[in-house]
């Protein structure tokens, strides 16, 4: 398996950064691929001329190829098939020939049962810098390694509540003491 | 019409058809989904119903039910440009306590309740997805049997240039055939007229 670090819950803080993943330009090939394998045949995604009178410049990429991007660069994050759910706003058609920089950030984290889930807002600028997918996702790791290891040995999952920092108790929600959570609300 | 599926919101029918969609004529009258052939799952004959109510609705249409094959798993996963060698390797996937071959998160976007079994582009229109979202409650694995069904949630229009712009929302659920939610899926469609009135391209002399 990939020698780099795995991404645990118990490592994550609210504010980091998931590091950005940039795509290959995007390429009409592509927008086939996806549209044969989806089975998703929107005339727009395929067919220059229909593109065109309909008064597109040319024929426009699958939004769904976005999503695609943020699976990506979670997936390289997390080093596995950990997400949950992805939900993405398209604010700008993306074109052939785009290159895609795919971001996020974690926005909070909280245990449900036996799983411990990880809330993200993730964005997609273009070559341009343009914000052109907006979304939210949802990721359920491990706890830790112990509690990866443990269910893997078909054990007990590990159950572990976060305890208010030991710096500062009492202060986990409201608590400014994080810097680095503060002006990420930009809506 | 449209309210001939009794089930409750969330209960999927215990046996979803096995048998092939039947395409039948476009619909007529509502705008969104004018010239969109209507699909009807095959049951007994003249017990077709169309199988997606056009307006909102709770009630989610006759499941569908999509064999997940390993082909498609590999397939879409290269589509989307997925590297993960658990979408294309069912030793992999099996040392790592799958079934098989796991999907990737996306995939439900591939699977087909009767409504998405027609591209929805219908003529003189254009439709593009503003909003996207898929959320998996538990892994499907190639070899899995999975019901699915569509309800809208919501339409709405607005004026535009060049006729009313409409806004169509369509939520899809996944379930494994002991009613267990595997997926459940969200997109909303813009849905206006092309300015040219476009009718998909052909080749010439056709």
């Amino acid at each position: 398996m990939p020698l780099t670090r795995k991404i645990y819950y118990s490592s994550l803080q609210v504010g980091d950064e998931i590091p950005a993943w940039q795509s290959p330009p995007l390429d009409r090939i592509q927008f086939a691929r996806y549209a044969g394998a989806a089975g998703d045949y929107n005339p727009l995604y395929v067919d220059e001329p229909f593109a065109r009178a309909a008064g597109f410049r040319s024929v426009i990429a699958p939004g769904a190829l976005g999503l695609g991007g943020l699976s990506q660069m979670l997936t390289e994050w997390l080093k596995g098939p950990f997400l949950r759910r992805l939900h993405a706003k398209f604010l700008k058609i993306m074109w052939p020939g785009d290159i895609l920089t795919c971001r996020g950030r974690v926005t909070g984290k909280h245990r449900e049962g036996n799983d411990y889930r990880v809330e993200l807002d993730l964005w997609i600028e273009n070559q341009d810098g343009e914000m052109v997918v907006r979304g939210t996702g949802t990721a359920s790791l491990f706890h830790s390694a112990q509690d990866e290891s443990q269910r893997l040995a078909g054990g007990p999952p590990l159950i572990v509540d976060d305890p208010p920092s030991p710096a500062d108790p009492g202060s986990a929600k409201p608590g400014a003491s994080k810097g680095t959570a503060k002006g990420k609300s930009k809506r | 019409m449209g309210k001939s599926n009794p089930s409750p919101a969330g209960r999927s029918p215990a046996k979803p058809p096995r048998i092939g969609p039947t395409i039948r004529p476009p619909v007529a009258g509502l705008s969104a989904f004018a010239g969109m052939p209507v699909v009807s799952m095959g049951g007994s004959r003249g017990a077709e119903v169309p199988v997606l109510d056009p307006k909102p609705s709770t009630h989610f249409s006759q499941a569908a039910l999509n064999e997940i094959e390993r082909g498609a798993i590999r397939r879409f996963a290269e589509a989307m440009g997925e590297t993960n060698p658990l979408y294309f390797d069912e030793k992999v996937a099996r040392a790592q306590g799958f079934r098989d071959l796991v999907a990737p998160l996306l995939f439900p976007l591939s699977l087909r309740s009767a409504l998405t079994l027609t591209p929805v582009s219908p003529p003189n229109r254009t439709v593009l997805t503003s909003e996207q979202q898929v959320e998996q409650l538990e892994p499907i694995c190639a070899g899995d049997q999975v019901a699915v069904s569509s309800r809208v949630v919501e339409t709405s229009q607005r004026p535009g240039n060049a006729g009313p712009i409409e806004f169509i929302q369509i939520e899809d659920e996944g379930r494994a055939l002991d009613g267990r939610l595997l997926f459940r899926t969200r997109r909303t469609l813009i849905v206006r007229a092309g300015r040219e009135q476009p009718a998909p391209s052909t080749n010439p002399g056709a």
